[in-house]
């Protein structure tokens, strides 16, 4: 044999004790977006939410009127569970430190008998002083450590962190500090997303603590009581759901699952509310809540937006025994005080399945590799599961099987029970498995042993809200245009043709298949002469629509419709991005990051002016912010821009030739887009929304009388651009149950708010010239 | 698509960057971190939390750098994460040291006869689950993602030489600290 490296023989032993199909995407991708609330209406959805089956109401008395019983847990906002098992301690006052304009800041820092919980900030993050600094391989990661008088090091753990370009905000919980010490020192070893340089000590911060002072906002953690009814311990089964004496695999009954809401938590601008979903049955187990499926509905029957809130699970793991999925929200806006009623629409269940099996024969030599047409239909328990292809691994040791089957089911687990198994498992559409030992000769009997199914059930539970004692609690939001509801009408409306008179030419990137690279497109608004120009995004077309400026992974190039020439702007980077074309054509506006040459890259950005060639490039916005050019105003003489920042986004507009900077709104969304109409008047933009639901708004350019346009959570809509004649919007609008990958390019007009799903056109739009 | 566009993609909010990468590297990134775990339901949760890790601050990802050491080191020091939680990993009766491991891998390198590689390499493994989670990263670092010296220094924020130190006397260390074998040093 060929002698092996230490690599390759380490490879070789973790290969053997680890499956060779792994799916982990799924998992991954469901809980990113259950953390972030960017739900894009996955694959789980259960659109066909049936209410017919039995619904379980389980009342709860008044928290504020039973007895309460305070536990020794509270909430601290923006901190988090604190345990007042001992009395808390906090920073004496809030401190900071300064090095040129990079300030690192300590805001808060709070002791329990547990933790030393920390929050710090960091402002005008460095730019690097150099490229070569910024591409070696240096980018602080590290997090910051606590040093106490004795000089112990305390690490710890992060919770939460907002990163806006020029600074960030971090979250650190490290182990308790002995009552004895009142001092330690924060040391931040460098500034995470900078480049530490040998000459640049760590920031060594003194922090000073005190007891805290007997009012200092504690919310109590109250236990709601046992619910009045509790999950029946026998199974109820449907007669449909029952598969025949050989098979077996028990869906269960949605009486068997029961909401329940545990704790609560009462704020002064909201409710958090904790509980999940459980069972008495031993034969099954519950294993998620989509969040799009909760809802919180109050006294008025207005639906509450709900922030689902996992930083909490780990303080309150404890106190929710039994529970197995967890379900943690807060509301997020206001409501009506009063009962208020919790609801899951459905939820996934894992079931064991015996008596589903089939025979596999791979023939006399099965490849690695090779694949065969399966094309066997199994019903397990109602569903039909059609096993289509099988492919062998490529090291030979196991099997991928890709199924069809209804969206309401999750996954399958499909087993040799005749041959040693090492592992095995799989998502939505394929499953699979590594045999422990050299892969068998003959036919293979093959075992479904386990279902994941989404069941609806309406689970429902009460809880009387109270008033809200924070008055500046966001109001209740107007209608919008375009609904999750208006969407999917108009997607199945045959009124979808685009009026006449309304034209124009589109400049748009897109992600094309099959390797997703951002491609500059142009087209038609009916989508005819489309044409592929380049790889590249960001493009902008002049507005004699002759000339295309865009950005790609060279700097920014200009490209010629008429005759294709391409050139790159001279004194450009890949670190310049979004050129905005002035009304007249004579100059052009772009945004350039750090000169570490990096997309996105933290640090510094400025707006630069130049001609169209790159000639002439002059600073227009040059400080510590993120500063992001928009767009012109009609009369060539004033830019609006962005300034990223810990609470969103502040707009501005500048003029050229003063460089008088006139503030105009504040936007609570730090990747907020914005767009001028054509006279100059008005603006639209990206906000999030309370929960954090992607909206689209319309305001005067002061951000006065605005209007909400798309609310369409779960569908997410972003990147508005005017119509030529502002009476339109368009918009790209991401529904994964048209299409996993691409977003629609739909148009909304605005006096009438009829939605005109584009569906040959995919990307996001950047100029719509007439 | 190679890395920095998916990282690009991702950075822009698209999820689809998110799922090549981890389509990509999530076999190597498992079996990294089952040679630290020793589980493969752990290794794989660990590369759940840390691919989810890498999501929430991808803003800061320096594109230029190349993805897959990136991830793996990241893998790496989740995995180190868990095991220290969960404790109750090793044994101190053994006599198994990381230059042991190192010894059998150079072995088990060298040799062309099939059943001595065999052996050798279930030794590997054996002993691999008799280090600590801490010496199994400094093994992994080493043999596995093919650090530097200097590098796993850097990493580890120590001394060049005590990566050496790590590698050869960390269990040595603890035992005499904790008064088991006095002056074996």
């Amino acid at each position: 044999m060929k002698p092996m490296t230490p690599h390759q023989i380490l490879d070789e032993i973790a290969q053997e004790h680890t499956p060779q199909h792994i799916h982990l995407s799924n998992g991954i991708l469901s809980q990113i977006r259950k953390d972030q609330q960017k739900t894009m209406n996955t694959r789980r959805t259960a659109i066909g939410f049936l209410a017919l089956a039995a619904l379980l109401v389980v009342l709860l008395n008044n928290p504020t009127v039973v007895r309460a019983i305070q536990r020794l847990l509270g909430y601290v906002p923006g901190v988090g569970m604190v345990d007042q098992s001992a009395a808390l301690r906090m920073l004496e006052s809030p401190v900071e430190m300064k090095r040129g304009d990079t300030v690192v800041k300590v805001m808060q820092a709070v002791l329990d008998a547990e933790h030393t919980l920390i929050d710090i900030q960091v402002e005008n993050l460095p730019a690097p002083s150099s490229p070569q600094t910024a591409q070696s391989d240096s980018m602080c990661h590290q997090y910051p450590l606590l040093r106490l008088k004795d000089g112990t090091t305390l690490r710890g753990k992060t919770s939460t962190a907002d990163f806006w370009l020029s600074g960030y905000r971090r979250s650190m919980a490290f182990p308790a500090i002995p009552l004895s010490e009142d001092s330690a020192v924060l040391v931040v070893p460098c500034l995470e997303g900078s480049y530490p340089e040998a000459d640049k000590p760590a920031w060594e911060i003194p922090l000073k603590f005190t007891a805290a002072p007997p009012d200092m906002t504690v919310f109590p953690l109250i236990d709601l009581p046992t619910p009045t009814a509790a999950p029946t311990a026998t199974p109820t089964a449907t007669p449909a759901q029952q598969t025949t004496a050989q098979q077996s695999a028990r869906i269960p009954a949605a009486d068997e699952l029961s909401l329940t809401l545990s704790k609560y938590i009462q704020t002064d601008d909201g409710v958090i509310l904790a509980g999940g979903m459980q069972t008495a049955a031993t034969d099954f187990h519950i294993s998620a809540v989509d969040s799009i499926a909760i809802h919180l509905h109050d006294a008025a029957g207005q639906d509450i937006p709900l922030e689902e809130d996992y930083s909490l699970i780990d303080s309150l793991s404890d106190e929710m025994l039994g529970i197995t999925a967890p379900i943690i929200v807060r509301s997020a806006g206001s409501f009506a005080p009063g009962k208020a009623t919790l609801t899951v629409d459905s939820a996934w269940v894992d079931v064991p399945v015996s008596g589903v099996a089939f025979d596999f024969d791979p023939g006399e030599n099965p490849q690695p590799n090779q694949t065969w047409q399966v094309n066997r239909v199994v019903e397990i328990a109602g569903y039909t599961i059609h096993f289509t292809t099988a492919q062998m691994a490529p090291n030979g040791s196991g099997l991928t099987f890709q199924f069809e089957a209804p969206s309401t089911v999750g996954g399958l687990v499909l087993m040799d029970t005749d041959h040693k198994i090492l592992g095995g498992g799989g998502g939505p559409g394929s499953t699979g498995f590594t045999y422990a030992d050299a892969f068998p000769q003959g036919v293979l009997h093959l075992t479904v042993t386990g279902l994941s199914v989404n069941i609806s059930g309406g689970w429902q539970t009460t809880v009387d809200l109270p008033e809200l004692a924070n008055p500046t609690a966001p109001a209740a939001l107007p209608a919008a245009c375009m609904t999750q509801a208006a969407w999917r009408s108009a997607l199945q409306s045959s009124n979808s043709a685009i009026p006449a008179g309304l034209g124009g030419t589109l400049v748009f990137s897109e992600p094309l298949d099959p390797d997703f690279y951002y491609w500059v497109l142009i087209a038609k608004l009916d989508g005819s002469e489309p044409k592929k120009i380049k790889m590249g995004d960001s493009p902008t077309l002049s507005p004699d629509s002759s000339r295309i400026i865009y950005s790609d992974q060279t700097g920014l190039q200009l490209y010629d419709l008429a005759s294709g020439a391409q050139t790159t702007l001279a004194g450009t980077t890949r670190s310049d991005r979004g050129a905005l074309w002035s009304p007249d054509g004579t100059q052009i506006a772009f945004t350039r990051g750090p000169a570490s040459g990096l997309i996105g890259a933290p640090g510094p950005h400025s707006i630069i002016l130049s001609n169209p060639d790159g000639a002439n490039q002059r600073a227009l916005v040059e400080n510590s912010d993120a500063n992001i050019a928009q767009a012109w105003l009609p009369d060539g003489e004033n830019l609006v821009y962005t300034v990223k920042g810990p609470a969103g986004s502040a707009v501005s507009v500048i003029n050229i030739l003063t460089r008088k900077v006139t503030p105009l709104f504040n936007i609570q969304y730090v990747n907020a887009g914005v767009s001028v109409s054509p006279d100059g008047k008005q603006v639209t933009y990206e906000e999030m929304l309370p929960g954090d639901r992607y909206a689209i708004y319309v305001s005067n350019l002061d951000g006065s009388n605005k209007r909400l346009v798309v609310d369409s959570h779960p569908i997410v809509a972003t990147v508005p651009q005017w119509s030529p004649d502002g009476r339109w919007l368009i918009v790209s609008v991401h529904d994964t149950s048209v299409s996993e990958n691409h977003a629609i390019l739909t148009l909304i007009e605005l006096d009438t708010c009829q939605i005109i799903p584009l569906l040959n056109l995919n990307g996001y739009v950047s100029t719509w010239n007439p | 698509m190679d890395d920095c566009l998916a990282v690009h993609r991702l950075k822009k909010g698209d999820m689809g960057g998110l799922e090549i990468l981890i389509a990509r590297y999530q076999a190597k990134a498992v079996r990294t971190a089952f040679l630290i775990t020793h589980d493969q339901s752990l290794a794989e949760d660990v590369v759940q939390e840390t691919f989810i890790r890498i999501y929430h601050r991808i803003c800061f990802y320096d594109d230029m750098r190349p993805f897959e050491p990136y991830l793996l080191r990241s893998v790496v020091h989740t995995a180190l994460n868990v095991m220290e939680k969960t404790a109750h990993w090793t044994s101190l009766d053994e006599e198994i040291e990381p230059d042991a491991v190192a010894n059998l891998l150079q072995r088990a390198s060298a040799t062309e006869d099939m059943v001595e590689f065999a052996q050798l390499k279930e030794e590997i493994y054996s002993a691999l689950g008799k280090l600590s989670p801490r010496q199994r990263q400094v093994i992994v670092q080493r043999y596995y993602l093919e650090m530097s010296e200097k590098e796993m220094a850097e990493e580890l924020s120590v001394a060049p030489g005590t990566v050496k130190w790590l590698l050869n006397g960390a269990r040595q260390r603890l035992r005499m600290l904790m008064g088991m074998e006095g002056n074996k040093q």
